[in-house]
C-alpha cells in the first residue's frame, strides 16, 4: 500500500461516514433536507469511485481492516451527531461484525 | 419503527427493505466482480484513471451500478425508517453474502479464516437486530 493509497482510503472511509450521517439527517429533519441529501450523495459517490479504483490495485486484506474501522466510526457518529442510543448488545454485535470483515479480507 | 411501518404491507416495511439492501448490495458487488478484469482492459484517461472510470467500459460493471443505484434508492427510504447505528452494521452483512455469492456463483474458494469471518459478521448482525430484552432499559 502506497501513500497516495493510504491517503485515499482514509479519505474514502471519512467521506462514507460523514455522508451517512449527512443523508440520515436530510432523509429525517424537517428542513435543509435536499442539502443534505445533496452532500451526502456526493461524498458516498467519491466514496464508490475511490473504493472501485482501490479495489483494482490492492488485496481486500488491505482494505477490509480500514471497512471494519468505518463500520465503528460510524457507530459512534450515530451517538454523537444523530444523537441515537445504543444498547450493550449493538456494540457486541458492531465489534463481532468489524472482526468478521477483517477475517474476510485475510485469504 | 413507526406506526406506518405497522400497517404497510409487509415488503414495505423497514426489516424486509433492509434486508433488501444487504442483498442488493451484495448482487451490485458481484456483478462488479465478474466484470473487474474486463474493466482492466479498457484504456482511461490518465486525469481520470483515480477514479476507475475505465470499468464503464465492462457491460457486468454497468449492471453493478445499476444495482448499487438501486440499493441506493432503498437505502434512503430504510434510513427514514430505522436508526443508522441499526441499519449501518445490517447492511455490513453484505461482506458475509459477497463471498458466499462468490462461491456458489462464480465458483470462488476461501479458507477457514473467510468462513470464520462470514459467521462472525452474521452472528454480529443477530446481536444487532435482536428485539431488546424487556428486562433490561435501553442503555
Amino acid at each position: 500500500m502506497t501513500l497516495l493509497q493510504l491517503g485515499l482510503v482514509v479519505l474514502a472511509q471519512v467521506a462514507q461516514v460523514a455522508g451517512q450521517v449527512l443523508l440520515k439527517q436530510g432523509m429525517t429533519r424537517r428542513t435543509g433536507r435536499l442539502s443534505r441529501v445533496a452532500a451526502g450523495t456526493a461524498l458516498l459517490t467519491f466514496w464508490f469511485l475511490a473504493w472501485l479504483q482501490l479495489l483494482q490495485g490492492l488485496d481486500l486484506s488491505y482494505l477490509y481492516p480500514f471497512e471494519g474501522l468505518s463500520l465503528v466510526l460510524l457507530v459512534f457518529a450515530s451517538g454523537f451527531f444523530l444523537g441515537e442510543r445504543m444498547r450493550v448488545s449493538t456494540w457486541i454485535g458492531v465489534a463481532l461484525i468489524a472482526t468478521g470483515m477483517i477475517l474476510v479480507g485475510l485469504n | 419503527m413507526t406506526a406506518e411501518g405497522r400497517t404497510a404491507p409487509w415488503v414495505l416495511r423497514a426489516p424486509f427493505q433492509l434486508g433488501l439492501n444487504a442483498a442488493l448490495v451484495t448482487i451490485s458487488q458481484l456483478l462488479l466482480k465478474q466484470g473487474a478484469p474486463a474493466a482492466a482492459a479498457v484504456p482511461a484517461p490518465r486525469w481520470l484513471s483515480w477514479t476507475g472510470i475505465a470499468a464503464l467500459g465492462s457491460g457486468w460493471v454497468v449492471a453493478g451500478i445499476v444495482c448499487y443505484l438501486l440499493s441506493f434508492a432503498n437505502w434512503l427510504y430504510v434510513l427514514q425508517r430505522v436508526p443508522l447505528h441499526i441499519a449501518y452494521p445490517v447492511t455490513n452483512l453484505s461482506h458475509a453474502l459477497i463471498p458466499l455469492g462468490a462461491w456458489v456463483l462464480l465458483g470462488e474458494r476461501f479458507g477457514p479464516a473467510r468462513a470464520a469471518g462470514i459467521a462472525l459478521i452474521i452472528a454480529g448482525t443477530w446481536f444487532v437486530v435482536r428485539p431488546p430484552d424487556p428486562r433490561r432499559v435501553v442503555a
